[in-house]
């Protein structure tokens, strides 16, 4: 018995056969019956300048004071100074106007139309500003619950004013709760782990692994950016393991690099280990 | 047919069970697998210069799902329609599913809580029973990455399921 892999829908063997299936057949003549012209390359988010300028320009937006005084449940649409809800097409649709707000202002928005969801943004690393990081559903097992998170118009820029970040949520998301990403102020933490070297990542083109700390700080440094480090230790078991409340030993310059990570604007946090850890 | 099509017509049945499992796995309902599987593979041939040969190209489209799945959870409200009759055939996998894997409760939904990045590592470990190195390449990231990844993930996989009560020895969070 294994738990996880029960935890499957389907194992890849129970789809013998599916490709030669009629569906299967009929959306293969579909795609190579186009020319297989390049796709135009999506524009990523850009890295804020400041999130001074995201909160002006979300302050611009923001419209005082709760629009529509219904009593709890029976409004379609609300509005406070954070955050706007509407009923369309059969979703709810929760505009965030002010992405730094008292979480409590998100919940009293829901509250007004009839929904018990909790809505906590964090401060993200720029690629995961609209993200949900995680989210839990208060329905039964099997019961779906639809919530999507993205930024309207799509792909806009956060600190343009008419960039917005949109929840959508279905009719029966009540008992719902959503971490999502939202812009970092320049001293926050992230609060979720991207790995720095991607591209558009901090260390975009940069290789760090299985460099010592000195190469890679000189490398850092001359990016204009500041280290944070998060020392890797051997387990008992051989395994590697990370001490979250034991980060502050001083770190070698000829100790190893693991991985850079996003810490927040403008720092990197480097994973590193004392030992030269050998790759299988 | 061309030769790049033909090409393209191999891989895809070489690779169509494995990224349809892929998606199903991922989808509470045919037509979000549907969509999956059809844009992933509409993906492929619009870079079809890029595709790479034998098991690299299962790998490669992983991640192109990989990516298909973040969009449009990114976007549910755009659902496309390019594929009804592989909506039909999705619907009939779907229904002949056994309802057993949804008995697992308290596990079913720690598993669901964690976050995306670490159920999708532990999820490339359990479901698609890939390796560091594969995983690695579906990420696009390192194997060192991978490997603290999946040690942070199981961790917290681990520590959810102490407090949700469940005492799982049987999990299958080691790469095969």
């Amino acid at each position: 018995m294994n738990e996880l892999r029960q935890l499957a829908r389907v194992g890849d063997e129970d789809l013998a056969g599916q490709a030669s299936g009629a569906g299967a057949r009929a959306l293969l003549a579909s795609i190579i019956a186009e020319e297989p012209v390049k796709e135009p390359r999506r524009r990523p988010w850009k890295r804020l300048a400041t999130a001074g300028v995201v909160t002006a320009a979300l302050a611009a937006a923001v419209v005082l004071g709760p629009s529509i005084l219904n009593t709890p449940g029976s409004a379609t649409s609300y509005a406070n100074a954070a955050m706007d809800i509407k009923l369309e097409n059969g979703m709810w649709v929760a505009r965030i106007k002010d992405p730094f707000a008292d979480p409590a202002k998100y919940e009293e928005a829901f509250h007004a139309v009839g929904l018990e969801v909790k809505l906590q943004l964090e401060p993200a690393s720029p690629r995961k500003v609209g993200e949900i990081f995680q989210f839990g559903t208060g329905g039964d097992v099997g019961e779906q619950t639809t919530i999507g998170f993205d930024s309207d118009p799509k792909d806009c820029k956060i600190t343009d004013p008419e960039c917005t970040l949109v929840l959508t949520l279905s009719q029966n998301a009540s008992g719902a709760w959503i971490k999502a990403g939202r812009p970092a102020k320049p001293d926050e933490p992230y609060s979720n782990s991207s790995q720095a070297t991607q591209k558009d990542g901090s260390l975009a083109g940069y290789e760090v692994e299985d460099k010592q700390v000195s190469e890679v700080v000189a490398e850092v440094e001359r990016r204009g950016l500041k280290v944070v480090y998060q020392i890797v230790e051997p387990q008992p078991d051989g395994g590697h393991g990370m001490n979250p409340n034991a980060q502050s030993a001083p770190v070698g310059q000829d100790w190893w690099v693991w991985d850079a990570e996003e810490a927040q604007l403008g720092v990197v946090r480097l994973l590193v280990s004392k030992e030269h850890v050998i790759r299988k | 047919m061309s030769t790049q099509a033909e090409r393209f017509a191999e891989i895809y049945a070489a690779t169509y069970e494995q990224i349809l499992g892929y998606a199903m796995r991922r989808c509470e309902i045919p037509e979000d697998a549907a969509d999956i599987v059809a844009e992933t593979y509409a993906t492929a041939w619009r870079r079809a210069d890029r595709l790479p040969d034998g098991d690299e190209a299962r790998l490669w489209l992983y991640g192109v799902a990989r990516n298909t799945l973040a969009n449009h959870r990114r976007g549910q409200l755009r659902r496309q329609q390019r594929s009804a009759e592989l909506n039909v055939d999705l619907a009939d996998l779907y229904s002949r599913t056994p309802d057993s894997s949804v008995e697992l409760g308290a596990i079913a939904r720690t598993f669901r809580e964690l976050n995306d990045d670490d159920r999708e590592l532990l999820s490339l470990v359990a479901w698609e029973g890939l390796d560091h190195a594969q995983i690695a390449t579906v990420l696009g990231v390192s194997r060192n990455a991978v490997r603290i990844r999946l040690h942070r993930a199981r961790k917290r996989f681990s520590r959810a399921l102490s407090k949700a009560g469940v005492t799982a020895h049987n999990l299958a969070m080691e790469s095969a």
